[in-house]
């Protein structure tokens, strides 16, 4: 380093470097001296043996290459597991409001039909007059009758979906998925039953006397909360578990049932599918 | 040779070529007169780069046994000291590179003791205080640099070492270390402005 490289410099940094050239030079303790000395002369390994001699020399430069591509090949795979994370757990679909009757009498959910929404854990209500029909993406259909009090659940996420549990409160709902069996079964639960629906069409009325499960087609297991028996029903009929645990059925569906639930497969077959 | 004199750092006459043969040869006279030549300088290099005298002890006696062992290398027709410093340099940052460097608590500081400027006798009191303040914040100041930063500022202003001299030591290209040394300047300048102000600021 010339001193006339100095001239370039700042003050600061022309007396930074002249008091670093003052600085003595740091000297080993004589023991350390003579022990190095010794070791070069007879050329003797050290206690922990250094790298080879002939090891080329490893520059800064080059380094921070090493450093930095895998910091960024790091990165850029933080980044894509981070995108599959948000999108593996993101909402499978979104509810849609598909038809609404009286809409004043709904609480709960916007009633605007055609609206998508992601909805938390919500309780939904329909009036006196009303009436309130959902779709889940491609996967569910489902009407509330009016005086129905739903509580619907958070929409599963894509990877490793939860069940979804649908709380029946009051009220009849009815539902389908369309025609296609669920790998991960809807759960309707009910004051005194809980209907655990793997497809296709069905309905859940929570009346004074108890619960009812109708089943227009698909395969439906219905649990007895009071005892924990369960039933698998058969297509166009519906059971009963009544308020003090005892049950009633298989019984024929009546008229009204059939005509409603049919009037819902169609919409789900055609609304969500095959 | 005083302190203040360069020649202290500087290497002396160059090793003759007949000498460095013998050295290559390993005869033990010639090995004696190059650890001599080199011993010192190379320690202090270590030693400033480390800031930690115990582990530059060790670590300068770690450079002469690789010396030793790569003496075949030695080219008599060419001055040894931009080879040894090579090989010197190679050893601090596997050191800085290993985790005994990293676990380094630094109780043994290079401190004020090892680096003092013995004052100039013909100096007023004054001038002898800020000297030594100016000699304390340089050496903050060079501590708190990065290794590499401290590494360039050593060869070229300590040791005053060229461009491709230390080029050639680091393995960078010439232009890369007058880029990196200007950098390491001015990042000196700053902190020791720093401390100096702070040092001032405690006399006062």
């Amino acid at each position: 380093m010339s001193r006339r490289d100095d001239m370039q410099h700042t003050p600061d940094e022309q007396q930074a470097l002249g008091a670093l050239r003052a600085l003595d030079r740091p000297r080993a303790s004589s023991e350390a001296r003579a022990r190095a000395k010794a070791a070069f002369l007879a050329g003797e390994a050290p206690a922990e043996a250094p790298a080879p001699a002939s090891a080329p020399v490893v520059p800064l430069r080059p380094n921070r290459f090493r450093v930095f591509v895998p910091l960024a090949a790091a990165a850029v795979l933080l980044v894509a597991l981070f995108g599959m994370w948000q999108y593996a757990s993101g909402p499978r679909a979104m509810w849609n409001v598909t038809d609404v009757v009286e809409a004043g009498g709904v609480q709960g959910l916007p009633t605007e039909t055609g609206m998508l929404m992601k909805v938390d854990p919500v309780t939904v209500t329909t009036g006196p007059e009303s009436e309130f029909e959902l779709q889940l993406g491609d996967m569910l259909r489902f009407r509330m009758l009016p005086g129905a009090e739903v509580e619907l659940p958070a929409i599963p996420r894509r990877w490793n979906p939860e069940p979804m549990v649908i709380a029946v409160r009051s009220g009849e709902i009815y539902g389908t998925t369309g025609g296609e069996k669920l790998d991960v079964p809807l759960r309707i639960e009910a004051a005194e039953a809980i209907a655990d629906v793997y497809g296709t069409t069905f309905a859940v009325f929570e009346v004074p006397e108890g619960t009812c499960v109708c089943l227009w087609l698909g395969t439906v297991k219905v649990t007895n909360r009071h005892d924990g028996a369960t039933f698998d029903m058969q297509r166009e009929t519906k059971f009963y578990v009544y308020k003090d645990g005892s049950v009633s059925g298989p019984l024929p569906i009546d008229d009204m049932e059939r005509m409603k639930l049919s009037m819902m497969e169609e919409a789900g077959l055609l609304e969500l599918g095959d | 040779m005083t302190p203040q004199d360069p020649s202290n750092r500087a290497a002396a006459a160059p090793l003759q070529r007949e000498l460095l043969q013998r050295v290559r040869g390993k005869e033990p006279a010639a090995l004696e007169a190059f650890f001599d030549h080199f011993y010192d300088r190379i320690y202090g290099h270590v030693a400033r780069l480390l800031q930690d005298a115990h582990q530059a002890e060790d670590l300068t006696h770690e450079i002469f046994l690789r010396l030793n062992r790569a003496l075949d290398q030695l080219d008599p027709d060419r001055d040894p000291t931009g080879w040894v410093f090579t090989v010197a340099t190679n050893c601090v940052r596997d050191h800085w590179r290993s985790r005994r460097h990293k676990e380094t608590v630094r109780s043994t500081e290079l401190t004020s003791d090892h680096l003092e400027v013995l004052p100039d006798e013909t100096d007023h009191p004054e001038q002898q205080l800020a000297r030594r303040q100016e000699q304390e914040a340089v050496r903050q100041a060079m501590a708190e640099l990065s290794d590499s930063d401290r590494e360039v500022i050593q060869l070229r202003d300590y040791e005053q070492l060229d461009s491709n001299a230390v080029a050639e030591i680091i393995g960078a290209k010439p232009e890369a270390v007058r880029q990196r040394h200007s950098r390491a300047v001015n990042r000196l300048g700053q902190a020791f402005r720093r401390y100096l102000d702070r040092e001032e600021r405690a006399e006062t």
